[in-house]
């Protein structure tokens, strides 16, 4: 380079420095209104059912919904023993608690830039409908779980423009009464089969409704709630909405309990409405990994091996006594169905051999582990040539096995990322909600009995029909929340349960080992997070207990 | 598809604005064996733009805007002296550097403390705002314990509003990342064929955020862990919690991550050795060196992590969680090499 080229690039240079215009307009992050063209449109409702996927199906919505509840209690693994055992670290700095809050907001505003939007989106007006239909459902649902797990939360219907630190907590009673007028919106306008599965329906809308009128809390204590929601006439609207579904003609149960949860069988006709999942890593976000948390610790075995098709043992989650308990299993066919407790060998090099002939004790595909329900002689445990616990030996690493979500499509043996998809709203729920709400409005056993008998019947190990028939004198909402845990175990129900029926307390403490001697009445609600605390100028109010 | 959108609405945001004072003085003394220089600056900004966290029910989680205005200020001085110019051929120079910088926020948006994003005027940008380790609960304070939902063997943090129990209202700023000073030294020293260069650096009373010895502390049993000096009812630790296979993580176990950072390091040391120059053969070199360095040889510092120079963020916002604990530390290096010159 020569020396005259060099002098005019450093000229070049300089001249370039001198013009920067530093009184430009500096314009930050995104815009805060898209254009509402119908693209923008569709893809805001698109994006408001993403934020499912953070806690459907996932270990945050598990642990919040499962643990510390009488159903289940904590298994040998996991940091979040604490949220089963109701200690001082169950506190507004627990991640899952923040993140379900933050992930659920985000929701909703994404919700409400559409819904903001939709006046001014030039589409066919009944997809249009439609589109803002499933934008107030899904808000809804969002608001539906925060308003259980956090009480009176703020209440946002309008897109957020500016940042602001200044938020209320809205009463009860009036996120309530926004989430019906969503989702009676979404009820009148949806059909009851979206073109694109997935989609919310309006079969979804009538199962949420139903369950919003069961659930919603007009007093904190027990006796005085049921008179008021009797009075408010939450139980027949209840039981009205669930009805609709019922007679809509669109669902059925499936004729055995272990066909909802078959493999290659999730698009069924009792699923009303379940949150999506892929086998297209690019697309399937988390995935569903339900398939990680209620697993025993069978790959440690001899004999065994961890593989694909016997999934990823996470052990977190272990039955409780009392949950086992619940099943009679002469004649109902749950148990056997839901519960692994055979493992069969798929380890050659494991395989234990006799002192005395050095031969292999068993073989590939044999019996290796056998998790025994009953309480056997310790002869015949020793005589056997497989491994047997019974229920004296069940430990946090060794229990039956919920296997409702196993996923044998993963990828790799480690991938905890499942493809199947969550079922959020299933038919045979409906048949209990409406079972339940005409129970608690008082009506004649008579009503409700064919509800809850139906989901029975249907239970039964084939020829046990009658005998699952629960007669007037049995049917008790102790009963019915016992028959939620046979048919909805795992599916992110229990806590919610509890909660909506008085019974969190009485019921962990009578039944959870881990979390009865610590729990406290203030648990029916999560704290408040932190980041909301800290970040709000006045008088955010923290749960009490917190 | 989705369009996930978890920051900032728009904003008509300012550029940031800074004034800026600095005053120095340069002298030069015997004969140019002494020189040095003495600065003092102080930089006032506005509207200033940080990304700022706001509270969820936004919808969003974070927002870039302008969030007020600091004052930078701090002093140099660089001084170089030659102590030996020449005796029996040997050469001493030596560079000092030393120097010191407050910042501190004067002005918040709103004029009130930013809890959640830990701004607080009057305190440096970044500082730990946390619960104060305090010690161990022992077994004789087991009823104070219980009233604190905690129990002996577990880590005990201050009640400093003394309410009788533990929340968000009893976090204090714990202190800063920033130094009160740094300073380096280079030595060097030139005798006939051989060159000798020493520097070293200097980073003193600052709090670094030690993921390392949290991370690897989690007192479980699951993972392979450091070895402490833990509590058991018949050893009562006041440094390190009991553990429990049934807990991935102590309780407030991140409070034992505060600690000082002071340090002097060795930056590098190098031995040299220069023949005149190489001519035979096919060779023909104006000069030839060979020499050895040795980078980053000693490290003076009751820092307990692996390196107080790779922790040196805040953890929350800077680094979210363990990610510090990823950064590489620093390693020894020893280099021989040969210079050619031609």
């Amino acid at each position: 380079m020569t020396r005259r080229t060099t002098a005019l690039l450093g000229a070049a240079l300089l001249g370039l420095a001198a013009c920067v215009d530093l009184n430009e307009d500096l314009i930050s992050g995104l815009a805060n209104q898209p254009y509402p063209t119908p693209d923008v449109f569709q893809a805001l409702v698109n994006a408001t059912y993403e934020p499912l996927r953070s806690f459907y199906a996932q270990e945050r919505g598990f642990t919040l919904t499962e643990f510390g509840t009488d159903i289940y209690t904590e298994g040998a693994d996991g940091s979040y023993k604490y949220i089963n055992e109701y200690t001082a670290q169950l506190n507004p700095d627990v991640d899952f608690i923040r993140d379900t809050w933050a992930d659920f907001y985000r929701a909703i505003n994404t919700a409400n830039t559409a819904i903001a939007q939709a006046p001014a989106v030039q589409m066919d007006s009944s997809l249009k409908a439609q589109r803002l239909a499933e934008a107030r459902f899904l808000r809804a649902l969002y608001y539906f779980d925060l308003v259980q797990m956090y009480g009176p939360v703020t209440l946002k219907l309008e897109p957020t423009t500016t940042a602001s630190t200044q938020f209320t907590r809205a009463p009860v009673d009036s996120v309530y009464a926004a989430i019906i007028d969503d989702l009676k919106y979404a009820e009148a306008t949806l059909p009851y089969v979206a073109k694109e599965y997935g989609r919310a329906t309006k079969g979804a809308a009538q199962h949420l409704l139903a369950k919003v009128y069961l659930t919603w809390q007009r007093d904190a204590d027990s006796a005085a709630d049921e008179t008021a929601k009797k009075q408010a006439g939450d139980f027949a609207n209840a039981a009205d909405y669930a009805q609709r579904v019922i007679k809509s003609g669109q669902y059925a149960l499936l004729p055995r309990f272990s066909d909802v949860f078959a493999f290659g069988n999730e698009k069924n006709a009792e699923v009303i409405w379940s949150v999506q999942f892929t086998n297209d890593p690019l697309t399937t976000g988390n995935g569903n990994q339900g398939h990680l948390f209620f697993l025993m610790e069978y790959d440690v075995l001899p004999g065994m091996q961890r593989d694909i098709a016997n999934g990823r043992p996470f052990k977190r989650f272990r039955p409780t006594t009392f949950f086992l308990g619940l099943f009679d299993r002469t004649k109902d066919s749950r148990y056997q169905s839901q519960f692994t407790r055979a493992w069969y060998s798929n380890n050659a090099a494991t395989i234990p051999k006799d002192p005395s002939s050095g031969a292999p004790k068993f073989q590939l595909g044999d019996t290796a582990v056998y998790v025994s329900d009953t309480v056997l002689p310790d002869s015949v445990v020793a005589a056997r040539r497989y491994r047997v616990y019974t229920p004296r030996t069940y430990s946090n690493r060794i229990f039956p096995s919920l296997n409702k979500f196993a996923d044998p499509f993963r990828l790799s043996v480690n991938d905890v990322r499942g493809s199947r998809d969550f079922v959020v709203a299933r038919f045979a729920e409906t048949y209990l909600i409406a079972a339940e709400a005409l129970l608690r409005d008082g009506r004649p056993p008579a009503e409700a009995l064919p509800y809850i008998n139906a989901v029975r019947r249907r239970a039964a190990i084939p020829g046990h029909e009658a005998e699952m028939e629960l007669t007037d004198a049995q049917l008790t909402l102790g009963e019915i929340l016992n028959e939620r845990a046979r048919e909805l175990a795992g599916e992110m129900q229990r806590w919610f349960d509890l909660v909506r029926t008085h019974t969190l307390v009485p019921r962990v403490r009578a039944y959870n080992p881990d979390g009865g001697p610590n729990i406290q009445p203030y648990h029916a609600l999560r704290p408040i997070p932190r980041t909301q605390m800290d970040g709000t100028t006045c008088c955010y109010t923290q749960n009490p207990g917190y | 598809m989705s369009c996930i959108r978890s920051t900032t609405t728009r904003h008509r945001d300012t550029v940031p604005n800074t004034g800026q004072l600095d005053v120095g003085l340069e002298f030069t003394a015997l004969r140019g064996r002494l020189s040095g220089s003495v600065d003092y600056y102080r930089a006032d900004t506005k509207d200033l733009i940080m990304r700022r966290q706001i509270p969820p029910t936004n919808g969003y989680t974070s927002v870039l805007q302008n969030i007020g205005a600091t004052r930078n200020s701090g002093l140099e001085v660089a001084l170089s002296v030659v102590p030996i110019e020449d005796w029996h051929g040997l050469r001493w120079s030596q560079d000092l550097n030393w120097s010191t910088n407050h910042n501190r926020i004067v002005s918040l948006y709103g004029g009130v403390n930013d809890v959640l994003n830990k701004w607080f005027i009057g305190q440096p940008i970044d500082v730990y705002y946390d619960n104060r380790f305090v010690g161990i609960w022992q077994a004789q304070d087991s009823l104070l314990a219980k009233q604190y939902k905690a129990k002996p063997g577990q880590i005990r943090v201050a009640d400093v509003n003394g309410d009788g129990k533990i929340d968000g209202n009893d976090r204090v700023i714990l202190g800063t990342p920033f130094p009160a000073w740094t300073g380096s030294m280079t030595s060097r020293f030139d005798w006939k064929r051989f060159d000798l260069s020493v520097m070293a650096v200097a980073r003193v009373d600052f709090m670094a955020n030690d993921q390392f010895v949290v991370g690897e502390s989690t007192m479980q049993g699951r993972y392979n862990n450091l070895v402490t000096d833990y509590w058991t009812p018949t050893h009562p630790s006041n440094t390190e919690s009991r553990p429990t296979f049934n807990q991935e993580n102590p309780p407030f176990g991140d409070t034992r991550r505060y600690e000082d950072g002071s340090f002097i390091r060795v930056r590098s040391i190098t031995l040299g050795y220069t023949l005149a120059g190489v001519h035979g053969g096919p060779w023909h070199a104006r000069s030839l060196r060979f020499y050895v360095t040795a980078l980053d040889p000693f490290l003076f510092t009751r820092f307990r992590g692996l390196d107080p120079e790779s922790r040196t963020g805040t953890g929350d916002r800077t680094s979210a969680g363990y990610a510090e604990a990823a950064s590489t530390p620093s390693y020894r290096t020893l280099l021989t090499g040969v210079t050619l010159g031609f």
